[in-house]
């Protein structure tokens, strides 16, 4: 092979293209322009008319100023369940961007160990996780991996106090001054960030299966013939496909899953592309479980849904012996943003956490307990049946008339104590995370 | 794509040549299927190596001679050659007579069959889709006896990534069929790698028949187009550092363009079937790989089909008459039922030869 550099001056690359190395002499080799990713500067958000802060407004869904009513468009697409998402490559995380975006801090807390990012010129004195004081707001101490997507605030902060106050004063069994609470409640909108998993499972089972008969069969007891049930077991196998898309992993510590369950879901296809836009004004939570322990333990629960998937291919519920494989294909994942508003408060000298979901609405959250009138609603429920059974026991021991009424009163005092027991139930996790 | 106006259409040593092949020949022509032929002055007439049912008559206007630039040796001799056909001829239950290790052995003669080499520069541009291989963790989870284990396993993917340029790259050797029938021997003779091909060497190929090509130059580039193309992709790959290609779009001009040929060594041998239908049979002189038509013997089919049915048909009478014995004899009346069993599977067996043999040469009738 004879290489050449006479090659005709009047070809002209396609549009973006552009010259790359070529292992061959005699060939030259273009290649699409790499995306360079622009780093943005360091955005300050601050009002261009009259100079104040301006911030993320979820109403107007754009960055205004609430001094002079400046409105600033952001630019970003909504890409719903289609946002894109990486490999697990090592090139594709180091390939991810680091960092905010724009100028922002670390309110670190000493008591529970948190880290949020919040603005440079945020002055917060408080975790909200744990409703300390003893905080640092101190520079970024690591730059992380940027998230990709962010789901913006759709409620405002009216908005969000209004549904905590409606939860706090809904329920029998809280104190009845606890809906005077929610005026007094400093809501935070935080950003927290999630970690999105997709995969494709093919997952193969094989399991001894149980199929039903009857037979009949001569009792030499009775000295008759009987019919009864019996198993015939055989071996048998099968394979599903299990599609997983968008399985949110937690991607930060200080958050209670209890709570977090309770407001979820989140609507994904409100997914946006990342812009500091939306962060202005509110605080973001950087992740501290990387992704490799959330991806172990995101595949620990696709794992379950598939041998839940492989359970449901068996045609009848007699299984033993049961065994699965399970393949994992096509596995992504993303670094997003959804947004909560998050608050403690004091009552009776004590912390509680609440939390709403800053897309939704939904609120969940810690309560006190105004335990007297669970005490009271439990004796309630079991006193009838007590006494009705009392009645009747001694018209039994004079004859059989009493009969009616210990059953009844048997009866009662059993559906009381069911009742009971979901309610103390109930009560002693209105106060848990 | 555009040929180069300098592309030879006619082969490019005329007959008068003769220093060219550097020994004396003589050109030969098959009657029946018209395959030209060069062979040495002094061989004696023979059957066309090609066809296997005419003697080859001498040619008084052979066609332009190519000049042979390689061949490609004998590797196999002839006892090597004999046992590929061994094995080749395996496994047809009935066969024609002919149809005989031995016999195909003693008919081997070996032949030389042309190949085009091409040589010729492509400048232009091109562009393609070029494939990257990257790795990614992939996992297994495995349940049993109530245990999950996991597992990750590095996976290789493909990235496709557009890839454009200009290509100045000359290729030297790009063999070409110079036969029209080859493309079919090839599917059974299998390939002839060019690392093997030397220098054409008169000494070698004299004791052999050389069959001259029947595509002409004009008509082997349209097969020869393709081979620059893959040979640039191939290279066009290299120079992206891809490790896959798809979707290959090549605008050159070929200039240069230069043909000579490649001889590669066959041995020939045929059979005949029960009608007297001559059958071809090439052995790869460098890998041993056979190429041929193989065909039951009907008439061996039809032969123990009546063998089969007289004999079910004999046992079937004598256990008849051992039956009618029963009566003077008990155990004959036993003898007799295990010889109507036997006449059953006989009869039933029986039409099996002749179906065989028909269903073998139906299966490979597309061969011929």
């Amino acid at each position: 092979m004879v290489p050449s550099s006479n090659i005709s001056a009047d070809w002209q690359p396609p549009t973006g293209f552009v010259p790359v190395d070529s292992k061959i002499p005699g060939i030259q080799v273009y290649a699409p322009a790499p995306v360079v990713e622009k780093v943005p500067e360091e955005q300050t958000f601050t009002c261009p008319n009259c100079g104040a802060t301006t911030a993320f407004d979820p109403d107007a869904a754009s960055v205004t100023c609430s001094h002079c009513g400046y409105v600033q468009k952001l630019h970003a697409d909504v890409v719903g369940e289609a946002a894109p998402a990486a490999e697990f490559t090592v090139s594709t995380l180091q390939g991810q961007q680091r960092g905010w975006g724009q100028e922002r801090r670390e309110l670190h807390c000493n008591s529970c160990g948190a880290d949020l990012s919040i603005e440079a010129n945020d002055l917060s004195t408080t975790c909200p996780f744990c409703a300390s004081n003893q905080v640092i707001n101190r520079a970024t101490q690591k730059e992380g991996v940027r998230p990709g997507f962010l789901i913006p605030f759709k409620i405002d902060r009216t908005a969000c106090v209004q549904n905590a106050r409606a939860w706090l004063g809904r329920g029998w069994m809280y104190p009845s001054d606890l809906s005077g609470v929610g005026q007094q409640i400093n809501f935070q909108g935080i950003y927290l960030p999630f970690w999105t998993f997709s995969a494709q499972i093919s997952a193969k089972w094989e399991a001894e299966v149980g199929y039903e008969r009857t037979e009949r069969y001569y009792d030499a007891g009775s000295k008759s013939w009987q019919t009864r049930t019996v198993i015939d077991w055989r071996w048998q196998s099968g394979q599903v496909e299990v599609p997983i898309r968008d399985l949110l992993g937690m991607g930060a510590k200080n958050i209670s899953p209890h709570i977090l369950a309770q407001i979820e879901p989140y609507d994904l296809s409100s997914l946006t592309a990342y812009d500091p836009g939306f962060l202005a004004g509110w605080k973001a939570k950087s992740y501290d479980i990387p992704l490799q322990p959330a991806w172990d333990a995101a595949r620990v629960e696709m794992r379950e849904h598939a041998r839940d998937a492989c359970m449901e291919d068996i045609p009848t519920h007699h299984v033993r012996n049961f065994s699965m494989s399970a393949d994992f294909n096509d596995e992504s994942w993303r670094l997003i943003l959804l947004p909560v508003y998050l608050a403690t408060y004091q009552f009776a000298q004590k912390t509680y956490q609440v939390m709403v979901n800053g897309q939704t609405g939904s609120v969940a959250g810690q309560k006190p307990v105004a335990w007297w009138k669970v005490w009271l609603a439990i004796a309630a429920l079991l006193i009838p049946g007590a006494v009705i059974g009392l009645i009747g026991l001694p018209f039994v021991m004079l004859g059989g008339a009493g009969v009616i009424p210990v059953v009844v009163g048997i009866f009662l005092f059993i559906v009381g104590l069911v009742i009971s027991g979901i309610i103390l139930n109930k009560a002693m996790h209105a106060g848990q995370g | 794509m555009n040929a180069a106006n300098d592309s030879a259409d006619t082969y490019p040593v005329k007959p008068e040549a003769d220093p060219f092949w550097k020994f004396p020949f003589k050109a030969a022509v098959c009657s029946n299927c018209g395959a030209s032929y060069i062979l040495a002055e002094q061989a004696k007439q023979q059957l066309c190596p090609m066809c296997c049912k005419a003697a080859l008559e001498p040619q008084s206007n052979p066609p332009d001679i190519p000049v042979p630039e390689l061949q490609m040796p004998f590797t196999l001799d002839n006892s090597a050659a004999s046992r590929s056909l061994a094995g080749w001829t395996r496994g047809v239950w009935l066969h024609p007579p002919e149809f005989d290790p031995a016999l195909l052995s003693r008919r081997l003669s070996p032949l030389y069959l042309p190949q085009w080499l091409v040589d010729g520069k492509i400048t232009g541009a091109w562009d393609t889709q070029v494939g990257f291989n990257y790795q990614v963790m992939s996992s297994h989870e495995a349940y049993d006896a109530g245990r999950w284990t996991s597992q990750q396993t590095p996976e290789t993917h493909v990235r496709w990534e557009p890839r454009a340029g200009q290509i100045e790259r000359l290729y030297k050797n790009l063999s070409v069929p110079g036969l029209e029938e080859f493309p079919r021997m090839a599917a059974g003779l299998g390939g002839f790698p060019i690392q093997n091909a030397r220098p054409y060497d008169p000494a070698q190929v004299l004791p052999a028949v050389v069959r001259l090509p029947n595509i002409p130059t004009s008509k082997a580039w349209t097969l020869a187009e393709p081979r620059f193309i893959q040979e640039a992709a191939h290279e066009c790959q290299g120079a992206a550092g891809g490790q896959h290609i798809e979707q290959f779009n090549l605008q050159a001009t070929y200039r240069g363009l230069n043909w000579t040929l490649l001889l590669v060594p066959v041995f020939s041998t045929y059979y005949r079937d029960d009608a007297g239908t001559v059958y071809p049979i090439f052995v790869n002189a460098q890998t041993g790989e056979v190429f041929g038509v193989k065909r039951a013997s009907q008439k061996s089919g039809w032969t123990w089909t009546a063998v089969l049915a007289s004999s079910a048909l004999l046992v079937f009478v004598l256990g008849f008459l051992l039956t009618l014995a029963a009566g003077l004899f008990v155990p004959a009346g036993l003898i007799g039922g295990l010889m109507f069993v036997l006449a059953v599977v006989l009869a039933l067996a029986s039409p099996v030869p002749a179906v065989w043999a028909w269903q073998f040469n139906r299966s490979r009738s597309g061969d011929q």
